[in-house]
């Protein structure tokens, strides 16, 4: 063996390490939700952003505070409301008044961090939804001209009410795309409701502790970037994908009848993303179709626009990918 | 022993994965032949029909041609190879990757790690490449195709139905026939080409080979008559063409005319029997140039025979009407050859009287140069030739107007024979054809026209009976028409045609005899023949049943029976009850 061998090997044993010590650091707080946490981490190790969408009291905010912990980051909270403005999430210039001379400076907001939460992102109006684009795809925000870079790691994980509709503003095509993930959050089962009693009416809450650092979350996400994926099996995805295409040749009836817009190639590079992380939980240097399949579903459920006839059956987009992606 | 890599594990699972789809598509490719033999033996069966022997073979190269198609589009590579490997030995995507990247030469560590795994798991699972793969059950590929193949081959075993098997043999039946009858015909077309002369007009050696394009082997009865109709069509019409009963009133006309002179009787005989080459011999034993014009008187007497032979052979000619005059549109084409014979008719009789006045003169001009002292000796030789005083010019000129009749008559005695040629193959293919498609035990179609063309071929002419007195008909037709007088077989008298020659042709020939008692020598061939024809064509219609059918044949035979004559009486008894074709017209035919 190669020490470059060597070298990608043990990188590969101290991701799924950390990983591993991410997720058990957690499920501390968390109770159940494995499979949660697992999709959250991985979006983090890859850069992308989680919309989390479920009933209220589930530990949304929970658990974004405790990855927060334990990869000892920058944590901040925005409660979207109809009157939030987008420089409440970005920041403004004020005036400022030093040595007897006024100025205009930079006022970062509570985006400048490496975790936000946004709350109930729906409830903002789709000015203040927008101002997050720049922030979310390119980790800079710029006021009056001028550019500020976000400090890395940055990962926004957004929540949404699905029950609650009145007063709250879907989010655009656009916005949903630069999700990585759309995760939902189930309700636990009663086992886990009485794990979830004991813990947090009883004695003192669970201290979590960092056992990863951003700078460990940026090491893990380059080690993600180097597993390879064979030309096959990119090319199965990619056909997969044009497959939600309903204009697409090889579109099934099921999606020619549901579907108005299929997959971006978003979806593409988070599916790749994720399953390359996938690849090395498993202790495999390359991406198989499992990885790939494993990943579907949070990575394109947010990236199918239903037709009309779908809204109307009300189809969800989760049957459609097991469908298609015979899950 | 070496370490197998994933390389050699992959190539050795691609052979047996592609013996797999060989047998596999074999099986898919014999099935689809068997359905669709299974699928198209009904429109045989139903019918009546064995499913043929060619329609399998045909689906079986179908199936065959599928197979192939199909083992080259699903010809597995590598890539598929490591697929199926990855899937059954639950790699995920190990062997397929690891030879991705190997093809593609990926570099990095994380390859290079997946392509020492997948070497690693195949070092210690060398009896993996002999692992039964999935999907290879035999019983699930090749028992569908075995029943539909033993379905298949059982179409095969009901054979045809009695009518079709009859209609096949007479199918065969025709084919053969008319193949022997084509080689037959196309054998007596050659050899009337080859006797052709190349100067032969009305009927050339191309005609001759468009006819022989037209036959072909068919097993088609219908089509068979029908192409022998048309072949009986063009021999009719070419016989029709060459056939020039005006030219051969005429001359018997003049043949009529020299029967007054009892030194033109031998002449007068072939001119009315149209044995025109022999009138051409016996005109030339009166030829002028034997003439000796030393001695006029001498020549004058041996041309005085010559002299009234062309004056009565000219006669008709004279009173016949000049072209185009009392000639119908239809033998407009006619008129040259009449004009031709009428013409050297005409030129001989005016070049023998030229001879003949210049042998009279010729003594007369001897004394002229004896009394002018032999003054002018060349007188009578400056003169130019054809002059009517000169002897040699006017031997010449008869000379070359009796050539030219000969020539003419050797024309017509060959366009005679021709005619009758085709006449007699006509009517051997007409006899011939009519068992066509019926079972021949004794003679097929070929045989009876080769016997009617060379042993009977005689009566196929319409002549009569040998030796039956006109009781019975010949069993042939007679298309030719007679003009004048013919002479009545086995008697010394002549059956006399009355018709207006010269006049445009009739499609009737009204032939005139004494009335009365008994029973004429000659036969009643026109009526006998109208009902000959009717009568074999009723018997040869197969939609007609077969007891009407004996009905008519009975009753035809019923008449045609001899009657034999009444005994002589010595006072004047009834007359016997003449035969039914003679009842039509008491005395006219």
């Amino acid at each position: 063996m190669t020490p470059e061998e060597e070298t990608a090997q043990q990188a590969a044993a101290e991701f799924r390490d950390t990983f591993q010590r991410l997720r058990a650091e957690i499920s501390k707080f968390i109770v159940g939700q494995e499979a949660l946490i697992h999709d959250v981490l991985t979006a983090a190790i890859c850069g992308g952003h989680v919309l989390l969408e479920g009933v209220p009291g589930l530990g949304k905010t929970s658990l974004v505070h405790s990855l927060a912990q334990a990869l000892d980051l920058n944590f901040r909270r925005i409660q979207f409301t109809p009157d939030l403005l987008p420089a409440d999430i970005v920041g403004t210039q004020v005036l400022l008044e030093k040595n007897g001379q006024r100025s205009l400076e930079f006022q970062p907001g509570p985006v400048f961090c490496n975790v936000l939460l946004a709350d109930e992102i729906n409830r903002a109006t789709p000015k203040t939804q927008s101002a997050l684009l720049e922030t979310m795809q390119e980790l800079t925000v710029t006021v009056a001209g001028i550019s500020h870079h976000l400090p890395p790691p940055f990962i926004v994980l957004a929540t949404q009410n699905p029950i609650e509709h009145d007063g709250t503003y879907p989010l655009p095509e656009a916005q949903l795309d630069r999700f990585f993930f759309k995760l939902g959050i189930p309700v636990p089962t009663a086992e886990q409701w009485l794990t979830i009693l004991d813990r947090t009416t009883t004695g003192t809450p669970p201290q979590l502790q960092a056992v990863a650092t951003g700078a460990d979350l940026l090491r893990l996400r380059q080690t993600a970037r180097a597993v390879p994926a064979a030309r096959e099996i990119q090319s199965w995805l990619v056909q997969t994908i044009l497959a939600t295409h309903p204009d697409a040749p090889e579109a099934p009836a099921l999606v020619k009848k549901y579907v108005r817009h299929g997959a971006s190639p978003r979806g593409a590079q988070a599916l790749l993303g994720a399953a390359r992380v996938r690849a090395l939980l498993d202790g495999r240097t390359h991406v198989s179709r499992e990885d790939v399949r494993g990943a579907a579903l949070p990575a394109l459920r947010h990236r199918l626009i239903l037709s009309f006839e779908g809204e109307a059956d009300g189809v969800q987009t989760d049957d459609l990918l097991r469908e298609l992606w015979a899950l | 022993m070496p370490m197998p890599t994933t390389r050699d594990f992959l190539h050795h699972l691609l052979l047996r994965l592609r013996r797999r789809v060989w047998w596999r598509e074999t099986a898919r490719g014999l099935l689809l032949a068997g359905a669709l033999l299974c699928l198209l033996a009904p429109f045989y069966l139903l019918r009546g029909h064995a499913v043929p022997l060619w329609l399998g073979a045909l689906v079986l190269l179908a199936g065959a041609a599928f197979a192939l198609w199909q083992c080259r589009r699903r010809r597995p590579t590598l890539a598929d190879a490591a697929m199926v490997a990855d899937r059954h030995f639950g790699l995920k995507d190990t062997l397929a990757s690891a030879h991705a990247f190997e093809v593609t030469q990926i570099s990095g560590a994380f390859a290079a790690l997946t392509i020492r795994q997948a070497d690693l798991w195949v070092s210690g699972r060398e009896e993996a490449a002999s692992e039964r793969l999935p999907g290879e059950s035999w019983a699930r590929v090749w028992l569908p195709t075995l029943v539909v193949l033993a379905a298949a081959v059982l179409v095969f075993v009901p054979g045809p139905a009695p009518e079709v098997r009859r209609l096949q043999e007479q199918q065969a039946q025709v084919r053969e026939q008319t193949a022997a009858l084509n080689t037959a015909l196309k054998e007596e077309i050659e050899a009337l080409a080859e006797q052709l002369p190349e100067d032969q007009t009305g009927l050339t050696r191309a005609e001759l080979a468009e006819w022989l394009k037209e036959l072909q082997r068919t097993p088609d009865l219908r089509e068979a008559m029908r192409q022998y109709a048309r072949l009986e069509q063009h021999l009719k019409s070419a016989a029709d063409r060459l056939s020039q009963h005006d030219k051969q009133a005429l001359l018997r006309e003049s043949g009529l005319a020299l029967e007054k002179d009892p030194r033109h009787r031998p002449l007068s005989q072939h001119l009315q029997h149209s044995a025109y080459q022999q009138a051409a011999a016996e005109l030339r034993k009166m030829d002028p140039a034997g003439l000796d014009l030393a001695a006029p008187a001498e020549a004058r007497q041996q041309l005085d025979a010559l002299r009234s032979a062309a004056k009565r052979m000219a006669e008709p000619a004279k009173r016949a009407p000049k072209p185009g005059a009392g000639q119908s549109k239809g033998r407009a084409t006619d008129a040259p050859r009449q004009d031709n014979l009428t013409q050297s008719l005409v030129n001989l009789d005016s070049a023998t009287r030229r001879l003949d006045d210049a042998l009279r003169q010729a003594p007369t001009k001897d004394q002229e140069s004896l009394q002018s002292g032999q003054s002018q000796p060349q007188s009578g030789r400056d003169q130019p030739p054809g002059q009517p005083d000169d002897p040699q010019g006017a031997q010449q000129g008869a000379g070359q107007a009796m050539s030219d009749l000969e020539r003419q008559l050797r024309q017509l005695e060959r366009d005679q024979q021709l005619g009758r040629q085709l006449q007699q193959l006509r009517q051997a293919l007409s006899q011939s054809q009519s068992g066509l498609g019926k079972n021949q035990e004794r003679e097929t179609p070929a045989q009876a026209l080769a016997r009617m063309l060379g042993q009977d071929g005689g009566r196929g002419q319409g002549q009569a009976g040998a030796g039956k007195g006109g009781r019975e008909w010949g069993t042939g037709t007679a298309e030719s028409r007679r003009l004048g007088r013919d002479p009545l077989p086995g008697t010394d008298k002549t059956l006399e045609l009355r018709g207006r020659p010269g006049e445009g042709t009739s499609d009737r020939a009204i032939e005139s005899s004494d009335s009365g008692v008994g029973f004429s020598s000659r036969m009643g061939e026109e009526q006998q023949r109208r009902y000959r024809q009717q009568a074999e064509s009723f018997l040869r219609r197969d939609d007609i049943p077969a007891e009407v059918r004996d009905g008519v044949k009975t009753y035809f035979e019923t008449i045609q029976q001899p009657v034999e004559p009444a005994p002589p009486a010595p006072d004047p008894a009834p007359a016997p009850a003449p035969p039914p074709a003679r009842e039509q017209k008491p005395g006219r035919v």
